[in-house]
């Protein structure tokens, strides 16, 4: 409630300090405005946008709109509609024109699709590379999810999860022409979203272009358009399931098979289960579990709001956006209870001409986090600390020890705190008494830029210098207490009687002071400068830019700075807008490269057609629209360049050597690895093409191939050289890999009636292989990743379980410890009778080979609906942690009871049990490799656009929405239960809110 | 006026950040990195680089899981995925090429390709000869510690080669230091070839190195803790296990295609040897009394087991329980049951082994003059074989609970991973156990050369060439006297005049000999075994263990089991993938 309060106020405070101009001028002399606007065959443009000195008023059925203005203001008005491009003009010339006509927008050729790909911009439509572009505002009409990179799942036809571009891995993150943390960013502050999709649109990001490419454009001040959005979420997180362990008198008993499957006496006795299960006396047979009420909330709560300002005029515009997101935690004791994870956000910007020539650019933004933690690990112990170990909470009463008792310090004045002498941490006490651990995490981001207009020198010539820095630290300010736990103990007396005790360990100690630990440093620094010459000759466009670029990182406990440096020319050219060429040529440095190799040059050529545009398709009324396009590259990257200086010998200082009885002692010297002075630069060959179709404006399809390969991988081929050279190796250009596939998206969609929808699928399918791999000879043929997939996982072929020492017998030997009946048994791929590394092949990959998207769009007047769904198959997974491998003391989870035993063998899903680490069992093996095959709904929003309905010039016209939202409803999986489950961590959740966006 | 303005800013912003600053930007940061120069312009850093060369020396007893050092008659193991099962069956292929991620097999073991003798070797030769390149590069350095340096360098080449070569048969000689564009396509020598290399470097060696570091300037800051160093002495005597090696039956039988000793290898194996007893004559080195023999193989006070027998061991610098019981390398893994809180592995001695060691009378237990009663087999015999061996109803610590039974349906019998009724004593101190865990100051190091090894090479050599009563000339030392010298140490009488007739006589007491008092040692027993050209005998191969009750009323002999040993197994199997490189290496017979 607190929260709330301050949550309003501070609204309340913004909503001041831009009504101070709304409301602070109000004895001005007035007039109104009225006019029509119509298109350009002269039919009215029902509920266009019309701004006017911070007001905004749309059009009525017949086009027609009026606004009450104040007279010495400005007089410029701007007309916008949905497919129409944007009209400004000037109040006095009302008197000249009747009417006021809209162009509709061309398909990808309007003001709101050119794309800013930060060094230059082209419309959409001119683009010969492969591009996908993302308009968060269209986005935030219906699916309101805020996490930038999560926005792009399941939309972009080529990227697996949220950020792997094609399978090449996790894209370089460029936030305004910096590489940054996109988490710090929030879909409402976002512009415009820039997945670049092949070789050809990434040249201009220099050495980092190797990796896939995604650009995120934040939002700058509209001229003429006054906003000011207020937006808050309140939601709940609905944990999905929790670890189901034993309970303690069925851990004692397996414990005991499994002592006894090793061939050594049970630990528990009889009377000590039969007691546990019981519950006669849960201080001397405690059976703790820990995922209960009074340990864990039902679900937990969070909230997130945002305000957002902008506007300006010709001269000047600014954005400002301020937020603060807040999550609290599942626990429910102490300071566990307290537990929150905060984010406060500021980012604001100014654009301001400082005359005809040029133009500034000031931007920056602040991130802090904040988290309040307790001490302890309650997801680890609770995942490892048996039911049995001691009680957690023991009634004050059960103490007989007054002078003991006294001097305790008790919980909620009734208990005392359980432990022994081997397990002194208590879960509970950590909670309580253990103290805190708040970390924080601070990011500054600053931004400037100038843009120069050198149309002075001739027609179409600007430049720019643009100047990036990021500023990260983060620290822990930890107070850690001590506390008491007692161990209960039954002591015999000499009467016959038995008593209980208690035996205290460690202290009850406050610690005075907070200690402030593990602090992280990163400072970045970009710099850029560019050239662009944007000019057209009868039918030939051409669009040029040079770029000189710089990057500097450095992080906190890093000798060197990571430096890089790029030159770029880049030509992007169309004739008659249906024949497109892109050439870039790029000069990267590497400060991981020497000599000669110091710079690379990476050449890229993109190629389009707009058949649609050519005479024989122009006014076919089938095809609205057909683009095909085909690029090759070739990109330079220090990217799979470990370390610097690997072209030299490297020497390091290594530990004491002592001879003798430790006397004399010296730093033994070492030598590493050899020099190499052709090392160089390790490279990306990338050939794609694709199409783009629309069909009857109503049926989207576009498609790609791609087909990328990296070699010159540096590596040190220890296999290659003889032995006799000693072990001691250089780094070389060696191995190669490629990936190869393609990716498909349909999307149909209506809006002809009251009732839109609009249905979207996609598909992505990739296949990587290792082409050259620098491996050992191995005395198999399975067992080369060469010419095998690169993510292969290899691993044993299970086959079943030992029936009895007969079986065991007759099997092949398997070499990884003893094994008896139970154990699981292993396929002996090369019959030598000996089960050993030679009989593990593939079983598996750890990529999804294909991925699909699916969303649904269903509008009915204000009503809409939305469901955003993602799936994957061809992918397999390793269920390998303490909760699935229970071995040796090991917690005992559920799983185990589908163990094997002789009465169970026929139906036994896991092996038999064992009180040792069992090195047969627990190995990677299709035993325990699962087909990680899933469909999840992650977005389902049900929203209610009231603006839709309010009259023309209603104050909340320019937005005003409610929504329900929940986020991962459902999975459809073979292993569902498995995938949903965290072990040693917060559980996943089902998250549920419901939200409100206001904009005046 | 207003255009030349923005030229200026144009020109003062952008080229300015650009490109004249981009000149040194991607530069390597001074002062990054050791450089060459750092390492080699002082004596303490150059000292430090060679020091690697001691961290490769190879520690026999102190690998995971189960080495099988002795692979030979001396020990057996339950264990048949452990390197020493795999020796016992001739899986050699399976000892050298085993798997990084194999928990069970050995994976720090001295014969894996990856860990031991082999990639430690060259590695340590890589080391000597950059060592040895570099010394113009340290103009610093007074003369002396420039001829430590280049005597340690060309110790180390000659031993590492001569540790592989051992096992391995004759390699190339390495002496230089490989660049990457080098052709590296070196042929095998022949093993006296590559011996006579080993020689040349041992010579160079012993030339420049010390007999005592205590008596340099550099060694003498730190008297008496110059234990470890390579020296003069350790120099001479792997020189002259070298040539004893050379001319031994299965090594002569490669160049002069008989299996017999070449006489000229034996005296100058003999000559090299007496050049240490020499040595030990001038004080530099002494045999241990008896009572102390552990001290040279294992303690209980921190120290390093070293005496004045030592000649040289590697640096062994654990110490306590993680010396006896730690998961990776220890002791225990090797010869201690688990029982007693070692790592579980236990190589155990053999019934063939325990019958080599005499009675006290001097005899061999199948003479009938002994006195040897089957019915009490561990009575009256050679002192050592309580010294170096546990039998059943001994204590092998103080407390009760670490009385041995290894009778039928004893605790320690009925363990799957101990074949025979015998413990390892040698390295395992009383107390050094988890009943009585006097393991705090626990050290052990195996002895790689001592003395009383030096005498039997020479008693080996100077009787092979010169008969029983020879002698090297200037010499009074014979043969004879040498072995007696052994013998006497551990209170055992001369060697019956019955076998000193002649050399035949002669030398089957000396190999008892060296398998009695080197046993455990190294796999001396196999290394034996091998160059004597015995190993496919059967008297070898059948492994013999005692079977009886709790109350000694009877003993079996029962043989445990055959070891596997053809022609093919004389010499280690090389890495496929270095006989697959070039054909001037090729693979060695029947791998």
């Amino acid at each position: 409630m607190k929260h709330l309060i301050k949550i309003i106020s501070f609204a309340l405070f913004v909503i001041l300090l831009t009504g101070v101009s709304l409301f602070g001028q109000k004895t001005k002399k007035k007039y109104t405005i009225s006019s029509v606007v119509v298109d350009e065959s002269g039919n009215p443009v029902v509920n266009a946008y019309v701004w006017a000195q911070g007001k905004m008023v749309t059009t009525d059925n017949t086009g027609s709109f009026s606004v009450n203005l104040v007279k010495s203001r400005s007089n410029v008005i701007l007309v916008e509609a949905e497919n129409f491009e944007p009209l400004k003009i000037s109040t006095d010339t009302f008197a000249l024109v009747k009417k006021i006509v809209l162009k509709h927008s061309e398909f990808q050729a309007g003001s709101k699709d050119v794309v800013n790909f930060v060094f230059n911009k082209e419309k959409q439509i001119d683009v010969a590379s492969t591009i996908t572009v993302i308009d968060p505002e269209e986005l935030l009409k219906y699916d309101n999810q805020q996490r930038v990179m999560v926005a792009l799942r399941g939309r972009v036809p080529g990227l697996y999860g949220t950020n792997n571009v094609n399978g090449l891995g996790a894209a370089v993150v460029i936030v305004d022409g910096m590489e940054q943390d996109p988490g710090n960013i929030r879909v409402d502050e976002v512009e415009q979203i820039v997945i670049l999709r092949d070789a050809a649109s990434r040249a201009m990001y220099g050495a980092q272009a190797d990796k896939p490419v995604i650009l995120i454009n934040t939002k700058r001040g509209e001229a003429y358009k006054t906003k000011l959005k207020i937006m808050g979420e309140f939601g709940v997180s609905d944990p999905i399931s929790y670890p189901k362990f034993l309970n303690a008198a069925d851990y004692m008993t397996l414990y005991n098979e499994a002592l006894s499957n090793d061939g050594l006496a049970p630990f528990y006795d009889s009377l000590t289960i039969a007691n546990t299960r019981s519950g006669v006396d849960p201080v001397l047979y405690p059976d703790e579990s820990y995922y209960n009420s009074t340990y864990l909330k039902d679900v937990s709560k969070s909230f997130n709001i945002q305000t957002e300002a902008s506007g300006g005029n010709d001269v000047a515009t600014y954005y400002v956006n301020f937020g603060w997101k807040r999550s609290g935690g599942l626990l429910n004791v102490g300071e566990g209870a307290k537990q929150s994870f905060n984010r406060l956000n500021v980012n604001s910007n100014v654009d301001f001409k400082i005359n005809q020539y040029m133009k500034m650019y000031l931007g920056g933004s602040v991130v802090y986090d904040f988290n309040k933690n307790p001490r302890g690990d309650f997801w680890g112990n609770s995942a490892t600390f048996h039911p049995d170990w001691y009680p957690v909470l023991i009634p004050s009463s059960r103490m007989e020890d007054s002078i003991l008792l006294a001097a305790a310090r008790l919980v909620d004045g009734q208990y005392l705190l359980g432990g022994t002498s081997e397990y002194q941490t208590n879960i509970y006490g950590d909670l309580v008494f253990g103290g805190y651990n708040n970390s924080t995490k601070r990011n500054l981001n600053f931004r400037t830029a100038l843009d120069f207009d050198l149309g002075f020198i001739t027609k179409g010539l600007t430049a720019n210098v643009t100047m990036l820095f990021n500023l990260y630290d983060s620290f822990n300010t930890v107070q850690a207490n001590e506390y008491a736990v007692y161990e209960p103990v039954t002591v015999t007396l000499p009467t016959g009687v038995d008593s209980l005790y208690f035996i205290k360990h460690n202290e009850d100690v406050k610690q005075g002071d907070q200690s402030v630990t593990s602090s992280d440093f990163t400072r970045d620094m970009n710099v850029f400068g560019t050239l662009n010459y944007i000019r057209s000759f009868n039918n030939h466009n051409l669009n040029l830019t040079a770029l000189a670029y710089r990057t500097e990182s450095q992080v906190n406990g890093e000798f060197h700075h990571d430096k890089r440096l790029h030159f770029a020319l880049q030509a992007m050219y169309n004739f008659k807008g249906k024949y497109l060429a892109e050439l870039s040529g790029v000069v990267t440095g590497s400060s991981k490269l020497s000599g000669k190799h110091q710079y690379g040059f990476s050449p890229t050529v993109a190629l389009g057609w707009i058949p649609s545009k050519e005479d024989f398709l122009k006014d076919n009324s089938v095809i609205n629209f057909l683009k095909v396009n085909a690029s090759f590259g070739i990109i330079n990257t220090d990217n799979y360049i470990n370390d610097y200086y690997l072209y030299e010998t490297s020497y390091t200082t290594g530990g004491l050597f002592t001879y003798g009885n430790g006397m004399y002692k010296n730093r033994r010297r070492r030598i590493n690895y050899l020099k190499n002075p052709d090392l160089s630069w390790v490279k990306r060959e990338e050939i794609s093409t694709g199409f783009q179709l629309d069909l009857l404006n109503a049926l989207w399809i576009e498609a790609n191939y791609t087909y990328s390969k990296l070699y010159d991988i540096v590596v040190q081929r220890k296999n290659y050289y003889p032995a006799i050279t000693g072990g001691v190796y250089q780094y070389e250009n060696y191995e190669s890999k490629m990936n190869q596939g393609g990716s498909v998206a349909i999307n149909y969609h209506n809006d002809k009636h009251d009732f839109k929808y609009n249905i979207g699928v996609n598909f992505t399918y990739f296949v990587p292989k290792a082409l050259k791999v620098e491996e050992p000879k191995y005395e198999v043929d399975y067992r080369y990743l060469e010419g095998n997939p690169t993510d292969s996982k290899f691993g044993w072929v299970a086959e079943g379980f030992f029936r009895d020492s007969a079986d065991i017998a007759n099997h092949a030997i398997q070499t990884f410890g003893e094994v008896q009946p139970g154990d699981i048994k292993y396929k002996d791929l090369n019959n030598d009778g000996i089960i050993d590394n030679n009989d593990q092949k593939i079983i598996g990959n750890s990529n999804a080979r294909l991925q699909y998207g699916i969303n649904l769009n269903l509008k009915y007047k204000a009503l809409g609906l939305f469901l955003l769904g993602t799936g994957q198959t061809g992918q397999e997974s390793y269920f390998k942690s303490a909760y699935y491998w229970v071995y040796g003391n090991r917690k005992y989870s559920e799983e185990v009871l589908g163990r094997w035993t002789e009465e169970t063998a026929s139906t036994a899903t896991y092996p038999r049990l064992s009180s040792k680490y069992n090195a047969n069992n627990f190995r990677n093996s299709t035993f325990w490799l699962y087909e990680n095959n899933w469909f999840t709904l992650h977005t389902a929003q049900l929203t209610y656009t009231f603006s839709d309905r309010l009259k023309p010039n209603s104050i909340l016209k320019k937005g005003f929405q409610v929504y329900v939202r929940a986020s991962n409803l459902f999975t459809i999986s073979d292993i569902k239960e498995k995938r949903e489950l965290n072990v040693g961590k917060a559980p996943q959740t089902r998250y549920y809110a419901l939200g409100l966006k206001v904009t005046f | 006026m207003k255009k030349i303005d923005f030229k200026i800013i144009l020109l003062s912003l952008i080229v300015p950040l650009f490109l004249v600053s981009c000149e040194d930007y991607l530069d390597k940061t001074p002062d990054a990195g050791v450089s060459e120069q750092d390492v080699f312009t002082s004596y303490v850093s150059y000292q430090g680089f060679e020091d690697q060369m001691y961290a490769f020396v190879v520690e026999p007893n102190g690998s995971e899981n189960s080495q099988g050092t002795e692979n030979g008659d001396h020990t057996v193991s339950g264990l048949f995925w452990s390197s020493c099962g795999k020796f016992q069956v001739g899986n050699y292929r399976g000892v050298i090429n085993v798997g990084n991620s194999n928990y069970w097999s050995n994976k720090h073991g001295i014969f894996n390709v990856k860990h031991g003798y082999w990639s430690a070797g060259w590695a340590g030769i890589r080391v000597a000869n950059i060592a040895l390149e570099k010394l113009p590069m340290l103009l610093n350095a007074t003369d002396e510690e420039k001829q430590l340096l280049e005597g340690q360098a060309y110790f180390f080449r000659a031993y590492f080669h001569w540790n592989i070569c051992k096992r391995w048969g004759g390699i190339p000689y390495v002496d230089k230091v490989f660049k990457p564009d080098d052709d590296m396509r070196i042929p095998r020598l022949t093993f006296q070839e590559t011996v006579e290399r080993i020689v040349e470097d041992f010579d160079k060696a012993a030339e420049l190195l010390p007999e005592d570091w205590d008596e340099t300037v550099v060694g003498g800051q730190f008297k008496g803790y110059n234990a470890g160093r390579a020296t003069k002495g350790a120099a001479l005597a792997f020189k002259a296990k070298a040539l004893l090696y050379a001319g031994s039956p299965l090594m002569n039988h490669e160049t002069e295609g008989s299996y017999t000793f070449n006489s000229e290898y034996m005296k100058r194996a003999a000559e090299a040897a007496y050049d240490v007893i020499k040595l030990a004559d001038k004080g530099v080195y002494a045999l241990t009394i008896f009572q102390d023999i552990q001290k040279n193989f294992a303690r209980k006070d921190k120290t390093m087991p070293w005496t004045k027998e030592t000649i040289f061991q590697k640096i062994v610098t654990r110490v306590g329980a993680r010396a006896f019981r730690a998961p990776s390398v220890a002791m225990g893994t090797v010869y201690v049951p688990n029982r007693f809180k070692s790592n579980k592995n236990t190589e155990s001695p053999t019934q063939n082994m325990v019958d080599m060691f005499e009675m006290a009378n001097g005899l061999p237990i199948d003479d009938p003059a002994s006195g040897y009663d089957p019915m009490h087999p561990w009575d009256g015999r050679d002192p050592r074989f309580e010294a170096f061996i546990l039998h059943d109803q001994q204590k092998a610590g103080i407390k009760k609970q670490t009385t041995l039974q290894f009778y039928l349906g004893g605790m320690d019998q009925r363990n799957a991973n101990i074949l025979t009724c015998y413990l390892v004593r040698k390295y395992w101190p009383v107390g050094v156990n988890g009943y009585d865990k006097q393991w705090n100051g626990y050290r052990y190091a195996t002895p790689l050369m001592r003395l009383a090894e030096v005498y039997l090479i020479y008693a080996e050599a100077v009787n092979e060439a010169y008969g029983p009563n020879g002698s090297v000339s200037g010499a009074a030392l014979t043969a004879l006297d040498a072995l007696n010298i052994i013998r006497n140490r551990a209170n055992m009488p001369d060697v019956d005049s019955k076998f000193t007739g002649d050399k035949e006589s002669l030398r089957k007491r000396i190999w008892n000999e060296r398998s009695v008092e080197l046993c455990f040692e190294n796999g001396q027993r196999w290394d034996d075994a091998r160059r004597w050209h015995i190993a496919h005998t059967n008297e070898y191969k059948e492994i013999y263990d005692l079977e009886f009750d709790k109350k000694h009323t009877y003993f079996n002999r029962v043989k445990r089991l055959t070891i596997v040993f053809e022609d093919r197994h004389y010499w280690m199997p090389f890495p496929n993938e270095q006989t697959e490189i070039y054909v001037g290496w090729p693979q060695n017979p029947g791998w």
